[in-house]
């Protein structure tokens, strides 16, 4: 029974192992995003300076 | 974005039922499917080990596809395909790997040896290890995804070889176990869990992938 055991709980690691993966790149897109956000609203706020200042 | 609600990895109702099917596997591989009678307990490996072998060998040649039609349309969207497959299938390659050789230490009294099966089952462990080496070597998207597409259509070569090599040559591979019809109610079964498991995985990685191409392009365009 040890044999089956041992199989079927490299499945749960891999599996569990994969999803963190997974999970971790998750959070560096969600930073990429934030950091897209910030330089949208840098151009954005940069655009109505412009703007008022003629 | 900052202070949105942070997106989930899975939504709970998918979550739940994955991980319900993880467990079903175990339970029905312990209660429901009878002991074999010359291997006993052991004979239970084969309900993972054939799961993820056969998610490995059906993974490399819906890769290949991918890849084929990458080279055809030189659209990225294939090649993201193709990558969400790479990983799972190589993750579904290991496991047959380790499995087998749990299966073989107590069958054969060795965790390894020479047999053709053996032999062509890690030759595809390499072409999965080489795809996911690539990658990772290469920065230019493009570039990457064409060279891992000929990668892959080369590689597709092995899988027939695996499937027939017990058939082919001469080795001590069994060419299919023999089992009961409880067994085999109960290797369908696993075979269908496991399966929904890793298709969950994929398409979650191959979302990614996108956005990520997405976001990593517009990234460019706001620095420029």
């Amino acid at each position: 029974m040890e044999t089956f055991l041992a199989a079927y709980l490299s499945l749960w690691f891999a599996v569990l192992l994969y999803i963190g993966w997974i999970g971790t790149r998750q959070k560096r897109l969600r930073q990429q995003v934030d950091d897209l956000h910030e330089r949208l609203q840098g151009g954005l706020d940069l655009g109505e300076r412009d703007s008022s200042g003629m | 974005m900052k202070g949105h609600e942070p997106t989930r990895f899975a939504s709970p109702p998918i979550g739940t039922a994955a991980v319900g099917v993880m467990v079903a596997i175990g339970v029905l591989a312990i209660v429901k499917a009878p002991a074999e009678l010359t291997m006993g307990d052991v004979q239970r490996v084969l309900y993972v080990h054939i799961s993820v072998a056969w998610l490995s060998l059906v993974g490399f040649v819906a890769m290949a596809c991918c890849g084929f039609r990458y080279l055809l349309t030189r659209q990225l969207w294939w090649d993201h395909w193709s990558q969400s497959i790479g990983e799972v299938g190589w993750i579904c390659s290991t496991l047959t790997l380790i499995t087998g050789s749990l299966w073989a230490h107590a069958a054969w009294g060795t965790w390894w040896t020479w047999d053709p099966r053996l032999v062509t089952a890690f030759i595809l462990w390499a072409f999965y290890s080489g795809n996911l080496l690539l990658r990772g070597s290469l920065e230019d998207p493009l570039q990457r995804a064409r060279l891992v597409a000929v990668l892959t259509i080369i590689g597709v070569a092995d899988v027939p070889l695996v499937v027939m090599a017990t058939r082919w040559f001469r080795g001590i591979h069994p060419v299919s176990p023999e089992m009961e019809p409880a067994m085999h109610v109960v290797l369908v079964l696993s075979m269908i869990a496991v399966t929904a498991i890793m298709l969950l995985l994929l398409s979650r990685r191959r979302s990614q992938l996108q956005l990520e191409h997405r976001v990593s392009e517009l990234l460019t365009q706001a620095i420029e």
